[in-house]
């Protein structure tokens, strides 16, 4: 399978006053044509930032410091600002988390995105403002024509998100990266807004990364999976293989405490520790401090992700050793909660 | 077409508050201003073989021997006629003298506040989008300075420098002056000027008073633009407004600005009041022929006439700056709705 994106080594750090914060500290993954990939990780593992140091813009005081992006047979770190602009929102586009943010609230929905049209389509404002409310109904905003001329505080959260899809879709994107979409959202909205995802993947013929610290959302949308944790790439692989057998002990210790809808409802199984700091991360692996079957070794060496089986890349440099117990423990653990 | 019947409905409701407003304002200064002292007796001060009759005349003329509250009532009733009396001091109608004083503090206020703004968005911009470099620092030190120094500090420095010690450098080294002047609005003679000349020399004349007010209201203007700039460029949409492709200067001067701007115009507004109300200084370090510079004459010579009549405008000026504010806020921020 050929692959639309290729993520090499890519360091992203953040020079704050208190010190170098390494958000991504070399994660290399590569994200399949026709494939829906997710980006799973918890809060501060590096997802968003990935996402914003593929599209050239890490907020300030973040800096890309090494790596390549490969898109499209080029390095998109090599372009200039003016070279990446054209690109964004036109053939690699973004969604971000929190709808009731990221649509500026004294501009109209409808000509927020017809500005995203007319920059990177040669139409009149005519033409786009067509092309808005068609993509308005495709996502099932009802009145199209009257609510372009709407404020973002005039849409419901729901509509927000969906507009907010609407316009990093505005331009047919290649490949978008949807940033949580679905964590400002409650249940019954967020199913449909996952729905639509699908369907639009569907008619526009795009790639789509789903970010999310959210494992169903995984299993429902995506068919392989980055397990990023404090910057760093612990596994990728295919989803199933992932919630079937993980080979890194990371994976499966956020496999485990995934609750079950089958048990009853008791204590869930929580990763002792906290999140490193990332100004002084932890020497090798920088899960060892909370991993329950680290050794000397994995204090060392900063492992990087390598093919254990077909298809499937682990950080974990003694996943060979452990592998057995690895899937032991997490048998154990569902066995344990579907009985209860 | 809602929209503009309830601009409508929101004027009519905004001006028939402010009168009111207005009526309270002008029974104060009235209090006030009998409080002060007789202007009969100032004006007669001096004057020699003044008999008590004559006296007794002057004040009848001014109808200053009726209650003061029926004088009150006299002088609303001609307002409402469009009759603002007759100075003490200049024998005039009151709204001829003061008409000319009004365009020139309202040319020369609108002109630095305008100059202000302008520059304090650029400069405020890049402050925020460059902070903690020596531009920014420098200029938030200036702006800093521009606050604390007062106007007539900096129009004093300002004629010094550009008029008195340019005049004669530039005389020294070219054989002719090339200065800003200090004094008045217009040349001597310059109702004898064809048009283009009277422009050129009005706008030679603003420069100097028009730059120091700028300083001094530009200083705080920056550092209400810096901070928020500062906050809206952290601002979810505008690095949406950035994923989507926009280029820097749309991202910046429409995305992120435009949010920036609602807590200046709160400011502004407010600006408006205390730039009127605070011409006089300006008006007499530049001695500039305003209501401001003229106000405090007339307060001299208790021009009762006079002191009401430029309350009067600066009143009504002040309430229709903040009625044009408020309706801004509805035009900027779409979330105010004009009620």
């Amino acid at each position: 399978m050929a692959n639309i994106m290729e993520i090499e080594n890519l360091k992203t750090y953040f020079y704050t006053e208190a010190g170098v914060v390494k958000a991504l500290d070399g994660i290399s993954f590569n994200i399949e044509e026709d494939v829906t990939h997710g980006l799973v990780g918890e809060s501060g593992s590096g997802k968003t930032v990935t996402a914003l140091s593929v599209l050239g813009i890490v907020p300030n005081p973040g800096r890309i410091v090494d790596g390549r992006v490969i898109f499209e047979g080029e390095n998109l770190l090599e372009k200039s600002d003016k070279e990446m602009q054209k690109l964004r929102g036109d053939k690699i586009a973004i969604s971000f988390q929190d709808p009731s943010t990221s649509l500026n609230p004294v501009f109209t929905v409808g000509s927020q995105i017809a500005e995203v049209i007319m920059r990177h389509q040669d139409v009149t404002k005519e033409e786009a403002k067509q092309a808005v409310i068609e993509i308005m109904e495709a996502v099932r905003i009802p009145e199209a024509e009257q609510r372009y001329y709407e404020y973002p505080h005039q849409f419901s959260t729901g509509m927000r998100q969906r507009m907010a899809i609407a316009r990093s879709l505005s331009a047919r994107p290649d490949i978008l990266f949807a940033d949580e979409p679905t964590t400002a959202l409650d249940v019954t909205i967020e199913a449909q807004v996952l729905n639509l995802m699908q369907e639009l993947q569907d008619k526009f013929g795009m790639d789509l990364v789903m970010i999310t610290h959210d494992m169903g959302v995984i299993a429902e949308m995506c068919k392989r999976v980055t397990v990023l944790y404090a910057g760093r790439v612990c596994e990728t692989a295919n989803v199933d293989s992932v919630f079937h057998e993980p080979k890194h002990p990371y994976t499966q210790a956020l496999l485990t405490s995934v609750p079950s809808v089958l048990g009853k409802i008791k204590r869930l199984s929580v990763i002792p520790g906290t999140i490193p700091d990332l100004i002084h991360p932890p020497s090798g692996c920088r899960f060892h401090p909370r991993c329950a079957f680290a050794k000397d070794v994995c204090k060392k060496e900063m492992p990087d992700a390598v093919e254990v089986a077909k298809g499937h890349e682990s950080a974990c440099v003694r996943i060979d050793e452990i592998n057995d117990e690895l899937q032991a423990r997490l048998k154990k653990a569902r066995e344990e909660q579907a009985s209860d | 077409m809602i929209e503009i019947t309830r601009l409508a409905r929101f004027l009519i409701r905004r001006i028939l508050f402010s009168i009111p407003v207005f009526f309270g304002v002008t029974i104060i200064v009235w209090a006030l201003m009998y409080a002060a002292g007789d202007p009969v007796r100032l004006l007669l001060a001096g004057v020699p073989y003044i008999t008590p009759e004559v006296v007794e005349n002057l004040r009848r003329y001014y109808h200053l021997d009726r209650p003061v509250w029926e004088q009150y009532l006299f002088w609303v009733f001609n307002l409402v006629q469009g009759n603002l009396g007759e100075s003490f001091v200049y024998n005039q109608p009151v709204l001829q003298l003061v008409i000319p004083w009004t365009i020139e503090t309202v040319k020369l206020q609108l002109s630095a506040l305008a100059l202000a703004l302008f520059l304090a968005i650029f400069i405020g911009v890049y402050s925020a989008r460059h902070p903690y470099s020596i531009t920014d620092m420098a200029v938030t030190t200036l702006a800093l300075l521009g606050v604390s120094m007062p106007i007539f500090v900096w129009g004093i420095f300002g004629i010094l420098i550009f008029s008195s010690y340019a005049h004669s450098a530039t005389t020294a080294l070219f054989g002719f002056p090339i200065y800003f002047p200090p004094v008045g609005a217009h040349a001597w003679n310059y109702r004898t000027f064809p048009f283009p000349l009277f422009l050129a020399d009005a706008i030679w004349h603003m420069i100097l008073p028009m730059c120091v007010l700028a300083i001094t209201y530009m200083a705080l203007y920056v550092r209400l633009v810096r901070s928020g700039m500062r906050e809206t460029l952290e601002q979810d949409y505008v690095l949406a407004a950035r994923a989507s492709g926009l280029s820097d200067r749309k991202v910046v001067y429409k995305h992120a600005l435009r949010n920036a701007l609602i807590p200046l115009i709160t400011y502004v507004g407010l600006a408006i009041a205390t730039s009127f109300a605070g011409a006089p200084i300006t008006e007499t370090v530049f001695t500039w022929p305003g209501m401001g510079y003229y106000y405090v004459q007339a307060l001299y010579s208790l021009d009762f006439p006079l002191i009401m009549a430029v309350i009067s405008i600066l009143t009504i000026l002040i309430l229709a700056a903040n009625i044009i504010v408020d309706m801004t806020y509805g035009f900027i921020d779409p979330r105010i709705t004009v009620e």
